[in-house]
């Protein structure tokens, strides 16, 4: 297991590394003076010179290349032409708004959809699996701006339960303050949930039909062992192996969405920030912005690769299966 | 049901506290602005929304009434003598700075010689300015290098006193924005916190005189909101009381039947218009191209379509608004396709490969026109225009970018070929008139250039009295229509939407602050 | 001998025949609907933001033009982006799935490897920051969505490659001297086509799920007509509390591709996998 273990996070490691390293070179070497990307005539001289050393953008591209590596090892990621702050310190903030809207909607995705998906494998067939099925492939096929209209028109406008936008009002009472980020946040996670259930229902199901049919599963049922325990137990724990690895992969899809949920929804986040950045042109916004969240996906990615290495009784024991 | 509703409506408001304060509490008035503050150092720039926080906290020498005429804030009387050359200003008394400095003359003189040490905007407000002297505390006498009617008037409208005791130690005023040197005003209220990106909060001023109104607003709270959109959805759920921006009219008619809300509706001082770079394009350097251009554009069908009909045609270079100067309907081509052809042609330019586009010397007549493309009414009024110009055989290409973008290139980088944009105000217009046309005029953003243009701006600008500038304005019209540098297009309504939560509001014809001017957050009460 | 059964038990599931219909009647609006329609350009004085009407079906946008072609060039301008999204994704991911699937040693694991790598990065925010350096056109942003399917369509084909590559036929081919490369491309190929149509019709969906949010954030190419940027004229003008056929037709538009595509993709997959107990 532990050979597996070290085995992805070098893994995530290099993908990290493939990913800043595509930053990097789109930025650099897009048409055009690369200085522009992060100098800006805004600047003053100091600044101008401060930064072309410390980003060196008179050296050669394997120079930079060294030197920006160095640099994202100290968390240095230039500084943002329209907010002249350290990009770094711009982030840090909206990274946690971020983490706080995909992490609950993840979490309540899961807590959803894993026993719907489980339930509906069980009674495949059934007028409940045919309404879920139906409605899995209208969720995957969900245009978010869309969905976020008909929630605020809705809830915001007609009914007035939830505010229209952003993550908390200025001015509230301390004691009020959970209460107020929670209300706010009832609409985006409700959106990201909704465009992510289908996707983690249909895995589900579908990993739970396929396990359902194992032998395995048979020799259980054979041996007498009670139905419930087979599908919770047995089943449900190899089925899992898919549906986490999905999760993992389903990341990318997730902060897509979150971009653009965000953006809607005006939650002050990175995904939001991104569609800031690109608008105004910032790129050293827009690189930090990127890199930050591609090592959140992969570090995501690893946690639930970890997860599976716990499930997959094949990996624990190492038996050579190549993934 | 009508009782659920109410309750929802109640925990809608952004917070509850807003009800529960007009109960008698803390009295919240909440502003919606549209986009981030850009600095809080009022002086070193001009964005529109540093401008809006500015008239609670760092109120200009005045303000222009719903007439046009410029009117004063924090000076009592001004004396003009000796045929627009001197000009005395006296000071109200009992003003103080937020950290209870009194504010005096010393300040006034600071100000003008302070912006123009550092190039500061607003500077060229002060450029005619020979010789100034303290008379006494609350006095000051100014002496013009030549005579200029308007240098009050000017001077009022555009400058914010600054505290000299805070301002004179600083020797880099563009690299203080916010956090160093702490904002001292002398409005009625004052900056108390702030979040830059999110909202800045307000405070009554305690020491603001008491003769010159008190507020029955206790806080403000401006809330930044990233688009249109939001910013209406927030009026419609009480989550702020009023915008600091005008609404476009589809989206200002979904309050019009609503009594919850007050609607205001102003002509605008300021007007839309199609700026040419010569330097950039050869085309907009061409004359002809640009009075092609001219006959190409049908601005009430502009109007019609692209402001939905809530907003006027601008015919000529200076605004309606300003009748004296408008008596001689001076005005650009008239919308004429075939005229516009006519032009084209005789200067040589013919469609040789029949796709629809004329060319000259082998090059197609292709012009790229930049604007801020996240504003629909200038969306659309570009794509009228493009296409009524392809009509007479000229190619306009689309170059819609964000609004910073957009700033960059037309006043720093100069990128572009021809711009369309809207001038926010043009007052004091027989003075303004050189400051866009004129050589190295700070608004003359291409720096066109034209002698008798120069001289018949320069002539109205430095006149002894409103009568005199006249004829030169005329003059100067006439050759403006002509040359076209600029071409205007449209005055829009502004649409100012409020909650009737609160009265008494004041909307004053100014872009930047409508129904939320210095007056008005003076005047305006919680609904009884 | 295997198609003919394919097709007779697919046209026998509903859903996906349903998607099928949806399929036909888009590529008919896009194909020869741009034949029959003007492409809607500049403005009509008459009847601007006009209501569904015997004139106009759809309605009319702010400018005067009519909806219905202005969703008929946007249905080609979605054909076009999904099937030059197929057509790159195709040409990257078939290939390296087949060689990574058939020459399971070094090759096929670093081929994975690199699967997974492209797999991880986060598409959507790359996407904007293309977007945005190379400057906003239908051709880049197909080319790139395209780019970024590549992975899942090649680990699919790796992984039929992968199963079909040892099965006992191959091996006796193999030993009766058939070329490897014909071993590849007919038998191998052929048979991996059932599961990569499936994640072709994904990748269609996507793209114009993808090509949508990008114009609707205003990065789309603002001289094509797209379902996204109907709706984003419609949003930045304020219209769509009194213009509801502005928002409601181009959605549905959009809705119903992704929808015909998803099911068709579920059709294709439960018939070539049947579920049965």
């Amino acid at each position: 297991m532990f050979r597996y273990i070290g085995l992805r996070i070098v893994k995530g490691g290099l993908t990290f590394l493939a990913a800043v390293t595509v930053t990097f070179l789109i930025v650099r070497l897009m048409p055009g003076d690369p200085t522009t990307a992060f100098l800006s005539d805004s600047m003053t001289a100091q600044d101008v010179q401060a930064l072309s050393a410390a980003l060196g953008l008179d050296k050669s591209l394997p120079e930079q290349y060294a030197l920006f590596l160095r640099n994202l090892v100290h968390f240095e990621l230039g500084q943002s032409f329209f907010l002249k702050q350290a990009v770094s310190a711009i982030i840090a903030p909206r990274l946690a708004w971020t983490l706080l809207l995909i992490g609950t909607s993840l979490f309540i995705t899961l807590l959803i959809g894993i026993p719907l998906g489980v339930y509906t494998a069980r009674h495949k067939g059934k007028w409940i699996d045919q309404i879920v099925s139906t409605m899995i492939v209208l969720g995957i096929s969900i245009f978010i701006p869309l969905l976020a209209f008909v929630f605020v028109y809705v809830f915001s406008l007609e009914l007035g339960l939830t505010p229209v936008g952003g993550a908390f009002t200025p001015d509230v009472e301390d004691s009020e303050r959970i209460g107020d980020v929670v209300r706010h946040m009832l609409l985006p996670t409700a959106t990201l949930v909704v465009v992510n259930l289908a996707q983690i229902v249909l895995y589900t199901r579908n990993s739970m039909l396929d396990v359902l049919k194992e032998d395995y599963i048979r020799t259980a049922r054979a041996k007498g062992v009670n139905d419930r325990s087979v599908t919770w137990g047995h089943a449900l724990r190899n089925a899992m192996i898919p549906t986490v690895t999905v999760t993992g992969l389903m990341l990318g899809r997730m902060v897509a969405g979150a971009v653009l949920t965000e953006t809607v929804f005006s939650w002050p986040g990175v995904g939001s920030m991104i569609y800031e950045a690109v608008q105004k042109q910032d790129f050293p916004l827009l690189q930090g912005a990127f890199i930050v969240l591609a090592f959140s996906v992969i570090l995501m990615t690893l946690v639930t690769d970890l997860v599976v290495a716990w499930l997959d009784p094949r990996i624990k024991l190492d038996a050579g299966i190549i993934r | 049901m009508e009782l659920g509703l109410a309750i929802a409506a109640t925990a809608a408001s952004g917070t509850a506290m807003a009800q529960a304060k007009q109960a008698g509490k803390t009295v919240v008035f909440r502003i919606g602005i549209l986009g981030d503050v850009q600095t809080l150092n009022f002086w070193s720039s001009n964005d529109v929304n540093t401008q809006v926080l500015q008239e609670a906290v760092m109120p200009r020498y005045g303000y222009m009434d719903e007439n046009g005429n410029v009117k004063p804030n924090l000076l009592r009387q001004i004396d003009v003598k000796d045929g627009a050359r001197t000009f005395v200003l006296h000071l109200k008394p009992n003003l103080k700075w937020h950290d209870g400095v009194p504010f005096s003359a010393d300040d006034v003189i600071f100000t003008g010689e302070y912006l123009v040490k550092h190039k500061l905007f607003q500077n060229t407000r002060f450029s005619n300015v020979a010789s100034v002297r303290k008379i006494d505390n609350l006095t000051v006498e100014y002496k013009l290098k030549a005579p200029q009617v308007g240098f009050a008037d000017v001077m009022m409208f555009w400058v914010a006193p600054m505290p000299k005791h805070r301002w004179e130690k600083v020797t880099d005023p563009m690299t203080i924005t916010d956090d160093s040197q702490g904002l001292v005003g002398l409005g009625p209220f004052k900056l108390t916190e702030w979040k830059k990106g999110q909202h800045y909060i307000l405070n009554r001023n305690p020491d603001w005189p008491a003769a010159l109104g008190v507020p029955a607003i206790d806080r403000i709270v401006y809330r930044v909101y990233k688009d249109e959109n939001s910013i209406v959805l927030a009026l419609r759920t009480g989550e702020i009381d009023a915008t600091s921006r005008q609404f476009l009219p589809s989206m200002a008619a979904q309050f019009r039947k609503n009594p919850q809300y007050r609607i205001f509706e102003t002509q605008s001082p300021g007007y839309s218009y199609i700026g040419f770079n010569h330097k950039k394009s050869e085309f907009a350097a061409d004359l002809a191209v640009r009075q092609a251009i001219a006959h190409c554009v049908d601005r009430p069908k502009i109007v019609k379509l692209a402001l939905e009909g809530n907003g006027a045609a601008m015919p000529g270079s200076v605004s309606p608004i300003y009748k004296d100067f408008v008596k001689s309907k001076i005005e650009y081509p008239a919308y004429d396709i075939e005229a516009a052809k006519k032009l084209l042609r005789d200067a040589g330019y013919a469609d040789t490969d029949g796709d629809g586009i004329v060319e000259k010397n082998g090059k197609k007549l292709s012009i790229k026109m930049m604007y801020e493309g996240s504003r629909n009414d200038y969306d659309k009024s570009v794509r009228i225009i493009k296409e009524d110009a392809r009509k007479a055989g000229i190619d306009l290409v689309l170059e819609p970018v964000d609004r910073q973008v957009y700033m960059d290139r037309q006043s720093k980088t100069k990128e572009y070929e021809m711009l369309f944009v809207q001038w926010g105000a043009i007052v004091v217009v027989y003075d303004s008139f050189y400051n866009l046309y004129g050589k190295d005029a700070f608004l003359n953003y291409s720096g066109f250039q034209n002698p008798e243009l120069e001289k018949w701006a320069k002539d109205a600008k430095e006149s002894a009295t409103l009568a005199e500038s006249i004829k030169p304005m005329d003059e100067a019209q006439k050759v403006v229509v002509h040359q076209i540098p600029t071409l205007a297009v449209w005055m829009p309504n502004l649409i100012f939407v409020a909650s009737a939560k609160f009265d008494g509001y004041l909307p004053y014809p100014s872009s930047s602050n409508g129904a939320i001017s210095l007056i008005s957050l003076l005047n305006i009460k919680p609904h009884q | 001998m295997r198609d003919i059964g394919f097709v007779e038990s697919f046209s026998k599931h509903r859903l996906g025949m349903i998607g099928l219909t949806g399929i036909v009647i888009i590529v008919a609006l896009g194909v020869f609907g741009p034949m029959v329609v003007a492409y809607p350009v500049g403005y009509n004085e008459a009847m601007p933001l006009a209501a569904p009407a015997r004139e106009h079906w759809l309605g009319t946008d702010g400018l005067g033009l009519n909806l219905i072609d202005e969703i008929i060039w946007g249905a080609r301008t979605s054909l076009f982006i999904s099937l030059t999204a197929v057509a790159v994704a195709t040409c990257i991911g078939v290939p390296l799935g087949l060689v990574s699937g058939y020459f399971r040693g070094r090759i096929g694991g670093l081929i994975d490897s690199v699967i997974e790598i492209a797999m991880t990065i986060p598409t959507l925010p790359l996407m904007i920051l293309i977007s945005a350096i190379s400057g906003p056109s239908v051709g880049t942003v197909a080319v790139v969505i395209g780019v970024f399917s590549w992975p899942t369509l090649a680990r699919i084909v790796r992984n039929s490659t992968l199963k079909l590559a040892s099965l006992p036929y191959i091996e006796a081919a193999i030993v009766l001297g058939i070329p490897r490369r014909t071993i590849m491309f007919k038998h191998i190929l052929l048979n991996a086509v059932g599961p990569a149509l499936v994640d072709l019709t994904i990748i269609m969906a996507t793209a114009v799920l993808t090509e949508a949010g990008l114009s609707y954030l205003g990065l789309g190419d603002p001289n094509a007509w797209s379902w996204g940027s109907i709706l984003q004229n419609a949003f930045r003008a304020g219209h769509q509390f009194h213009a509801w056929w502005l928002i409601v037709f181009p959605s549905l538009a959009i809705m119903f591709f992704v929808v015909s595509f998803n099911l068709l993709g579920l059709g294709i997959n439960e018939t070539l996998n049947p579920k049965r107990d």
